[in-house]
């Protein structure tokens, strides 16, 4: 580390839980690009909040994984960005530290619940960030603010130093305002960690190549069904349609476990948080454990005050899915149905090569529309799809409904990042028009 | 139907202390979620797989562990390297 | 009224490092908190990561106790929320163990019986919890985090057992195994801790919790033994019920906390995919086991079987008398089985306490016969308190000089003999008219001047001669 980076943002968009000013990097692939992190990827000797009060004043004494991967090609890692509480969210309303605004318009959300990554990208502040997507985190507030941002193979990039909210679904991924830069971003953090057991040793090596002539991509009819805004499925089919301009043989299919995916979805994230969010005790770290009260009695307060509403909504509604009695009802059939989507992919890509579809089912909400949880969690399924079956997805912007940005999805088999970025790279050079 | 009991009870199973208000907020939201959660309940005949996940094992040997400064350098107070937790009853 | 016991058994396994990390494993006399790592604290984001030396280990123990491995085992997490789990839960596995349906020979009440195993599977050791304040209301509690993930593997029995003593021969013949296996280490303090389950027939079960001593496990049943018989006896109804056994007490005390009541919400811990060990357990060679070893030790050194049982309980007590046995083996194993073991219980010593040249020496001494058995026993108890009090001790033969505990030379023998025969004309004549009782006071006549350095059978036979001789 012998150069430093001046970092003095102004951050109007409250992108940023903890900005750093004079960043030392070192020489490398991200040699003295500033970088900005998601606030649930543990820094050593940053805070770390996972927007959360309950870990308030928390200093990791370790570095996650990819975090020594950017360090070691030298970026200069800026600060830690805002976030739904522990992930859980689709705008960035839910955090501890205000909500996060979006660039194109700062009377809606930026998405979420990586809308710190994203907004920071969108405004310019950094090039490139890293964010989490456990059901379309990263997906979500990149078509929201206009970027790139991509959720890799699970099992491509290490998730050690992730704070867990829902292990076997989420993963660590790049945003940035190319395809290019994305991949970059991708290549350094795909360096295999035997530290994660469910890490495959698969590094991504590519170099992108605008690639789509001969390439067929199936658009499952789900995916523009009755909850996506005929406005938002018009720019979308004109994007899918630029792709057929291309060269791309365009197939429509069906994906009927689409009708389960959501629940199953929810229904996992939700029972592996209740278990993963178990630990803030305040023993170790975070605010201390009152010790003039009983065990339970100190950590239920801590838990009441310390967690948002909706990280207790989620724990109690995991908590009851997992509890003797409900576990058949809702955490096995939420795995069985999470293996029809699987079978659905696996099907699909025996067919075609890619998928394509919106991102998100609507334009960035306004800050303070979504008060219903349901309605929030229902927004969330074009994403969690990719999630359930562990498959890499990336958002590009396709267009604009009403100076609004939209995100195309394009998904690929496991372990096919590579086409994934290549197709996502060609309509980046040529579909744009 | 969630109602506000079986809102007290979940909340006393997850250790999460709920005021009164929430307690109605939760049971009239988690009466909406659970219902559209049974849409699982017609899932059948399939069994989540997880062929073709393998487990990667970790060799036995030792590893420097934290500096204990580094260990007890989140907390506020400890007693001769022990962390202080409340009593457990 | 038949007595249904079953056990539970956590032992803590002897690898390097912890289950998930790569802290050391040796905690015992570390100052607390220093060996621990992001991953044994459960820090935000730390990662499990499988110790395969614990596998190995555990799929050892699997082979010795007969057990089913199925190809694929998972690991689980048991939630519940206390302060020596630092994650909130315990990595554990529930209903896809390691192993399933064994079985563990034991010396049973009614000769020998197969006692099942029901499962065994792998976990991690919680921290440990020290509560301060004193008395029945501690005011805070203190944690150190050092034994937090080491490896344990518990060890289920169906209700086969029939009463306490049997639980007792249970845990020994179950100990030896895991010794004998080289996974398991007796001597490390909270290596083992015991369940136990205990019903008189047709009435409910009771559950004993957390049992920390291998002498505890019987006397904790032998007092709900009591209890409940005297409860049934009185028409009192039994509950199904916690109980924990407080040892200093020696008894058993209804607990009822919210702990025990709670609903652990088992699922499949998602940080580690299922473990794979197809033909793992087929390419494990087991070491000679304590059944083929006592059976080894009749073939080889014509132990009786009850000594072959005694001598091979325990693997560093089978060492050490297949070190000395070379001396003259039936002499080494009635004095290894039959004296040894119960001078070094009375004096709370191991057999590693024992300097094996030393006994050896002792038993050539023996051999000779230049010394009695009573006195070699002397000698032993001498050396045994010197190791005692400073770990080390004088020589055999240089004890039984210092003592002067040599057998006397023939001569002198004869010339004591020859006055106790002359002074006592009263006692010869009764032996004249054959009463036994007259030898016998004779024999302890002889002893009491020769200071007990005379063998009494053989003296038995010189009194007789010479009292023969003064007649012809
Ligand atoms: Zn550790």
């Amino acid at each position: 580390m012998d150069q430093v980076f001046r970092f003095e943002p102004k951050d109007r968009y409250n992108a940023f839980i903890t900005t750093r000013n004079d960043v030392p990097f070192g020489e490398g692939s991200l040699s003295g690009i500033p970088l900005a992190v998601k606030d649930n990827i543990s820094t050593a000797g940053i805070p770390t909040t996972c927007g959360s009060a309950i870990l308030e004043g928390y200093i990791p004494p370790y570095d996650a994984h990819v975090i020594s991967c950017i360090l070691r090609e030298g970026c200069a890692l800026v600060g830690k960005t805002n976030m739904d509480e522990f992930g859980m969210g689709t705008t960035t309303e839910n955090s501890a530290f205000g909500p996060t605004l979006n660039p194109a318009d700062i009377s809606r959300v930026p998405g979420g619940s990586s809308g710190g990554s994203a907004a920071a990208v969108a405004a310019g502040m950094v090039p490139i960030a890293l964010g989490t997507d456990t059901g379309g985190s990263i997906r979500c507030p990149s078509a929201f603010c206009g970027i790139v941002g991509m959720k890799p193979t699970y099992g491509r990039v290490s998730r050690y130093g992730l704070v867990a909210y829902a292990n076997s679904l989420e993963l660590i991924g790049p945003m940035a305002r190319s395809v290019q830069d994305v991949s970059l971003l991708l290549k350094v953090i795909s360096a295999y960690d035997p530290r994660d057991a469910t890490m495959t040793d698969r590094p991504y090596l590519h170099t992108p190549a605008a690639k789509v002539a001969g390439c067929r991509i199936g658009v499952p009819e789900e995916f523009f069904g009755s909850g996506v805004d005929p406005k938002v499925a018009s720019v979308v089919w004109d994007a899918i349609e630029r792709l057929e301009g291309m060269g791309a043989e365009i197939v429509t299919c069906r994906m009927p476990s689409m009708a389960y995916a959501l629940a199953a979805y929810y229904v996992i994230c939700m029972s592996e948080a209740s278990s993963n969010l178990a630990r803030f005790d305040g023993v170790r770290y975070g605010p201390p454990a009152d010790t003039r009260k009983t065990w339970h009695e100190s950590y239920s307060d801590r838990r009441g005050t310390g967690f948002g509403a909706e990280v207790r909504r989620r724990i109690m509604l995991g908590t009851f899915a997992l509890s003797s009695g409900y576990y058949g009802k809702y955490y096995a059939k939420a795995q069985a149905a999470r293996q029809m989507v699987r079978d659905d992919f696996q099907r699909l890509f025996s067919e075609v090569d890619l998928l394509a579809g919106p991102t998100m089912p609507t334009v960035a909400f306004r800050l303070g529309e979504k008060t219903d949880p349901l309605s929030m969690y229902l927004s969330d399924i074009l994403t969690v799809p990719a999630n359930l079956a562990g498959i890499p997805a990336i958002s590009i912007p396709c267009g604009e409904v009403e100076g609004m940005p939209v995100g195309l999805q394009i998904m690929g088999p496991r372990f096919h990042d590579e086409n994934v970025i290549d197709a996502a790279f060609a309509y980046e050079l040529e579909g744009r028009s | 139907m969630v109602t506000e009991k079986d809102v007290i009870s979940v909340a006393s199973l997850a250790d999460i202390t709920l005021t009164r208000e929430e307690e109605a907020l939760f049971a009239h939201q988690f009466t909406t979620i659970l219902r559209y959660f049974d849409v699982l309940d017609t899932v059948s005949g399939v069994e989540y797989d997880n062929t073709g996940e393998v487990n990667i094992l970790r060799e036995d040997d030792v590893q420097e562990s934290l500096p204990r400064e580094l260990v007890l350098s989140n907390v506020p107070s400890s007693e001769d390297g022990y962390f202080k937790a409340p009593r457990v009853m | 009224m038949t007595v249904i016991i079953g056990l539970e058994i956590h032992c803590q396994l002897n690898t390097r490092s912890k289950m998930f990390c790569g802290c050391a494993a040796g905690y015992q006399d570390s100052e607390p908190n220093t060996h621990v790592c992001p991953v044994c604290l459960g820090l935000p984001g730390s990662l499990p990561g499988i110790n395969r030396t614990a596998v190995m280990y555990a799929l050892k123990v699997a082979k010795a106790l007969d057990c089913e491995v199925p190809p694929e085992s998972e690991f689980s997490r048991k939630n519940y929320f206390y302060p020596d789990l630092p994650k909130g839960f315990q990595i554990t596995q529930y209903d896809k163990p390691l192993a399933v349906r064994g079985s563990l020979l034991i010396d049973g009440e009614d000769g020998e019986k197969a006692v099942r195993i029901t499962r065994v599977h792998m976990e991690e050791d919680p921290g440990r919890l020290v509560h301060m304040g004193g008395g029945d209301r501690p005011r805070y509690t203190l944690v150190d985090y050092n034994r937090s993930g080491i490896p344990l593997i518990e060890i289920v029995t169906e209700p086969d057992l029939r009463s306490p003593k049997e639980a007792r021969k249970f845990l020994n013949k179950l100990r030896a195994t895991l010794e004998y296996l080289g996974v398991f280490d007796s001597d490390r303090e909270g290596s083992i801790r015991v369940d136990a389950n205990i019903s008189m027939e047709g009435h409910a079960r009771v559950e004993i919790k957390n049992i920390s001593s291998y002498k505890g496990v019987e006397k904790a049943l032998t007092f709900e033994v009591t209890r409940q018989k005297n409860a049934i006896r009185r028409g009192v109804k039994i509950e199904r019920e916690t109980r924990h056994f407080v040892e200093a007490r020696g008894v058993t005390t209804s607990s009822r906390s919210k702990e025990e009541e709670n609903d652990y919400r088992y699922f499949p811990e998602p940080d580690l995919p299922p473990l794979r060990v197809s033909g793992w357990v087929e390419d494990i060679e087991l070491p000679e086991l304590p059944d083929a070893r006592r059976q080894r030790f009749i073939d080889q050194y014509a132990c009786s079987p009850e000594h072959a049982r005694t001598l091979t309980g325990g693997i560093r007590l089978a060492g050490f008398y297949e070190e000395v046995a070379p001396v003259d083996p039936p002499l080494a194993a009635t004095w290894v089985a039959d004296v040894l073991l119960g001078e070094l219980s009375y004096r709370d010593m191991g057999i590693d306490s024992v300097p094996v040249h030393v006994f050896r020496e002792l038993l050539e001494i023996l051999r000779a016969g230049t010394i009695t058995d009573k006195n070699g026993v002397d000698v032993l108890r001498t050396l045994l308190d010197q190791v005692r009090e400073r770990q080390e001790c004088e020589s055999p033969a240089a004890c039984i000089v210092r003592l002067d505990l040599g057998k006397k030379a023939g001569g002198e023998i004869d010339r004591i003999i020859n006055t106790v025969v002359r002074s006592n004309p009263g006692a010869v004549s009764d032996v004249k008219a054959g009463k036994k009782g007259a030898v016998h006071f004779l024999v302890g006549q002889v002893m009491k001047e020769t200071r007990g350095r005379a063998d009494p059978a053989e003296l038995n036979r010189l009194l007789l001669e010479e009292i023969d001789r003064l007649e012809g």
